[in-house]
């Protein structure tokens, strides 16, 4: 872990997230992910979410792994997780958007009812727009040019 | 920024789901193999996770992309609302998207690059009528075929 945070505060620029993308918008075969895999649903509160990577210690595939565990929604075979760097994101929204957008710290507690373990290295996108928005679809896109790399959902 | 990495699986997509009976064509419309089986798979999802699909929209990117010439396919996505998305894009991410809404109307994205290489690419968000999207074709076309810079 490279950083103790509060919830709210703003993941460090240096740092990177995963966002679980639907094998919908990956058209594998021209290797194109969708921007519309990077707005915001309307159970999303606050913003798209995503996993904060350095939070868990380890090798990019043992934090990718410890990711895996946390998941809340069946990942799909084909779909994949995509890597983008904090601030270069952040940065690049700004200058290609003028829309400040900032990944925030917020920790999921456990659900026991629904068999989901706390969840401590959950973040969000703030100041996405919800996707079916006219904005939404380029602003989608411009998150898409941020993606460093992609990783399968599930492990092989 | 670099560019994205999805380097496994699906490579043989394509050919598995010729090989399963893909449909030879929707509605008459002769599509591209690589567009057909790609459309094909994103049905058979939507239909096993009973997710919606517009027929309508199906309709609108078969009518488009017979009448528009193009030698690279596009990527094809159906996004949540059930429409289809078909994203021409470049290694300097220039692009033309196309999300088909049905009875005509297309959401459109483009990217383009500037004289000045230094500046951002300039962005055009538009919904037109697909009749009318002819009259870019020129705006967008080297983005459609092979080797497009």
């Amino acid at each position: 872990m490279t950083a103790q945070l509060e919830p709210g505060d703003s993941l460090p620029s240096a740092d990177h997230v995963l966002r679980y993308v639907r094998r919908k918008f990956v058209d594998s075969v021209l290797n194109q992910i969708d921007g519309n895999a990077f707005l915001s649903r309307p159970a999303e509160h606050g913003g798209p979410s995503f996993n904060w990577l350095e939070y868990f210690d380890g090798e990019a595939a043992e934090r990718i792994e410890a990711i895996r565990r946390l998941r809340r929604l069946s990942y799909e075979r084909r779909g994949r997780l995509a890597r983008l760097n904090v601030g270069q994101t952040r940065e690049y929204l700004r200058d290609r958007a003028a829309r400040p957008v900032d990944f925030i710290y917020d920790p999921l507690a456990e659900d026991a009812e629904r068999n989901w373990l706390s969840d401590r290295s959950h973040a969000f996108l703030s100041n996405i727009p919800e996707i079916d928005t006219p904005e939404g679809e380029a602003i989608g896109d411009l998150i898409a040019h941020c993606v460093l790399e992609s990783w399968p959902a599930l492990a092989a | 920024m670099p560019t994205i990495a999805v380097v496994d699986e699906a490579r043989d997509l394509e050919a598995t789901n010729t090989s399963r009976g893909v449909p030879q064509d929707f509605g008459g419309a002769t599509l591209h193999p690589g567009i057909r089986a790609r459309v094909f798979e994103l049905m058979q999802d939507a239909r096993l996770t009973n997710e919606p699909l517009s027929q309508l929209s199906l309709a609108d990117l078969t009518t488009f992309l017979e009448g528009t010439p193009f030698t690279k396919r596009p990527a094809i996505f159906l996004l949540d609302n059930g429409n289809f998305r078909a994203v021409w894009k470049n290694a300097d991410n220039e692009q033309a998207a196309f999300q088909f809404r049905g009875d005509g109307v297309v959401h459109c994205v483009f990217f383009y690059r500037r004289a000045s290489t230094k500046l951002p690419l300039s962005q055009e968000t538009l919904v037109d009528l697909l009749p009318n999207l002819r009259d870019k074709y020129p705006s967008f076309e080297r983005l459609l075929h092979d080797g497009a810079a």
